[in-house]
């Protein structure tokens, strides 16, 4: 009995040995085999990786890279790479400028009881991003149109400091639009003299001034910009500017009319025409690895050793004709 | 280019300063009447105002007028200015008891704009009336501004309660506040006076 038991045990041990080395051998039919080849034959990432792999490339002058077939000569773009953005065509450090606002002397001209004149600078980095930093004196001495008084600030400095974004950044720096965003703090004071006051209802007519006051006040200012070169280095630039008070000093006789870099606090628009001068930064970056040299501008060879010139090279000797 | 310029000068039109002051060019407080317990403005009639001492006893509004808002100008050369009601007709059992209301204050310089030019501010410090048809009078901030705002309530009794109760309601207000948040002292009892701190209340 113990004998048939271990065979019986043995049996099924064998039995299930069996059963776990068996294969399955998946059919194979022209469909099942081109089944995945169809199915993927309108993935465009696999259509343009096997492109890619038969063709050569370039970049535009768009900074596109384009792609021609070495057998059909045709040109295509990957149309998954559209869209980057290109890279930029310009140095690091590009050029450095500065200018003049003259926009309210010529308004003083016409007319203007505020405002002096401004001058900034800035450097372009890539023809695209420009900090700035600009530094103005304001004034302004202001009757009332009425005459009921006289509005007076003494000169005083004001600045402003920002940035200044090229959207034309890959083009001709000829010709610039630009965003930008500043901000502007000025100290400056301000006082009222002969305020005139009706008698009114009690007949008691007089006059006061309001003493001097000493203020600091910031705002914020976003603008739109134009620059066009008009010679040499010499361009305009007419900006269109939106500012915003974020701060100012408390007044205890009123707030002020007149603020210097800000103009009135009634007005939330201004404008700046700038003459500008720009001196150009390139040949302060570093080359680039993939610049092509120019003939004319390759150094000059190394001379020679001496002791390996002098020696020319032994005439080789004669064939000896061959001895029958 | 034409069209960019013309939206951009539109816009700078539309952002600066409107050229013109929507406040007033002085500071000159307004008083409003309001009936005593409802607190609801009402239009007198037959009262005259007018300031004590002003030149020619010039009136600021006729009893024939029917007002609910009246302005009462402060003298900016001195620190105190009264003013007379006087009744007439119905609105009074004698006519003879005239209400006063007197302000006490400080100047203070201001440049408000441009365009509402500079001007005296005035900072209440205390102020007094009389309560003969006048019930009680508050005064809802202290600082007298251009700003076209009501700074003073005028109480006024109900008509049901007019004619000779003048007097008698000042021991309520006396150095402490009455119904209407108003905050006086010194009141009268006899003389039908009350005075009150001024201040924002």
């Amino acid at each position: 009995m113990k004998r048939l038991s271990a065979v019986l045990l043995l049996i099924a041990v064998l039995a299930c040995t069996a059963a776990a080395q068996r294969r399955i051998k998946p059919v194979e039919t022209p469909a099942t085999v081109t089944q995945s080849i169809n199915e993927t034959a309108a993935d465009t990432s696999r259509i343009n990786a096997r492109r890619r792999a038969q063709s050569i490339s370039y970049i535009d002058d768009r900074g596109l890279t384009i792609y021609v077939d070495t057998v059909t000569n045709i040109e295509w773009t990957d149309s998954t790479l559209i869209g980057r953005v290109p890279k930029m065509i310009y140095p690091l450090l590009h050029s450095a400028s500065i200018g003049v606002n003259i926009w309210d002397p010529v308004m003083r001209i016409f007319g203007q009881e505020h405002g002096l004149a401004d001058i900034w600078a800035e450097v372009d980095f890539h023809n695209r991003y420009k900090p700035t930093v600009e530094i103005g004196l304001g004034t302004a001495s202001h009757p009332a149109p009425d005459g009921r008084f006289m509005y007076r600030s003494p000169l005083s400095v004001f600045f402003r400091i920002g940035a200044s974004y090229n959207f034309l950044f890959n083009s001709n720096p000829d010709y610039q639009f630009m965003a930008g965003v500043r901000y502007g703090f000025s100290p400056f004071s301000f006082h009222v003299d002969n305020v005139k006051i009706p008698g009114g209802y009690w007949g008691e007519p007089g006059t006061f001034d309001i003493p001097s006051q000493h203020i600091t006040a910031g705002w914020l200012e976003f603008s739109l910009s134009l620059r066009v070169k008009l010679w040499g280095p010499v361009s305009a630039g007419w900006s269109f500017k939106f500012h915003s008070l974020l701060h100012e000093s408390a007044c205890t006789y009123g707030k002020p009319w007149y603020i210097p870099g800000y103009g009135t606090r009634n007005g939330s628009v201004t404008g700046s025409f700038s003459i500008v001068y720009t001196i150009p930064l390139r040949h302060l970056n570093k080359p680039d690895p993939d610049t092509v040299i120019e003939g004319e501008n390759l150094p000059e060879p190394p001379p020679p050793p001496q002791d390996t010139i002098a020696a020319p090279l032994p005439e080789p000797p004669a064939p000896t004709p061959l001895q029958q | 280019m034409l069209p960019l310029i013309a939206a951009a000068l539109c816009l700078a039109a539309g952002a600066c300063g409107s050229g013109g002051c929507y406040d007033n060019q002085n500071a000159i407080p307004l008083a409003q009447f309001l009936e005593i317990g409802t607190s609801k403005s009402i239009s007198i009639s037959g009262v005259g105002i007018s300031g004590v001492g002003a030149p020619n006893d010039s009136v600021l509004v006729q009893p024939s007028q029917s007002i609910s808002q009246v302005y009462l100008p402060m003298r900016s050369s001195a620190s105190s200015t009264a003013w007379c009601f006087h009744y007439t007709g119905e609105a009074a059992s004698v006519e003879t008891d005239n209400d006063t209301i007197t302000l006490n204050y400080s100047s203070l310089p201001f440049f408000a704009s441009e365009e509402c030019g500079a001007m005296y501010y005035y900072k209440i410090t205390s102020f007094s009336y009389t309560t003969h048809l006048i019930d009680s009078v508050a005064v809802t901030d202290s600082l007298i501004t251009n700003v076209d705002i009501p700074r003073i309530n005028i109480y006024f009794r109900a008509a049901s309660d007019e004619g000779g109760e003048g007097g008698d309601d000042n021991s309520d207000n006396e150095g402490g506040d009455d119904n209407n948040g108003n905050e006086n002292a010194g009141g009268e009892e006899s003389g039908n006076e009350n005075a009150g701190e001024g201040g924002q209340q």
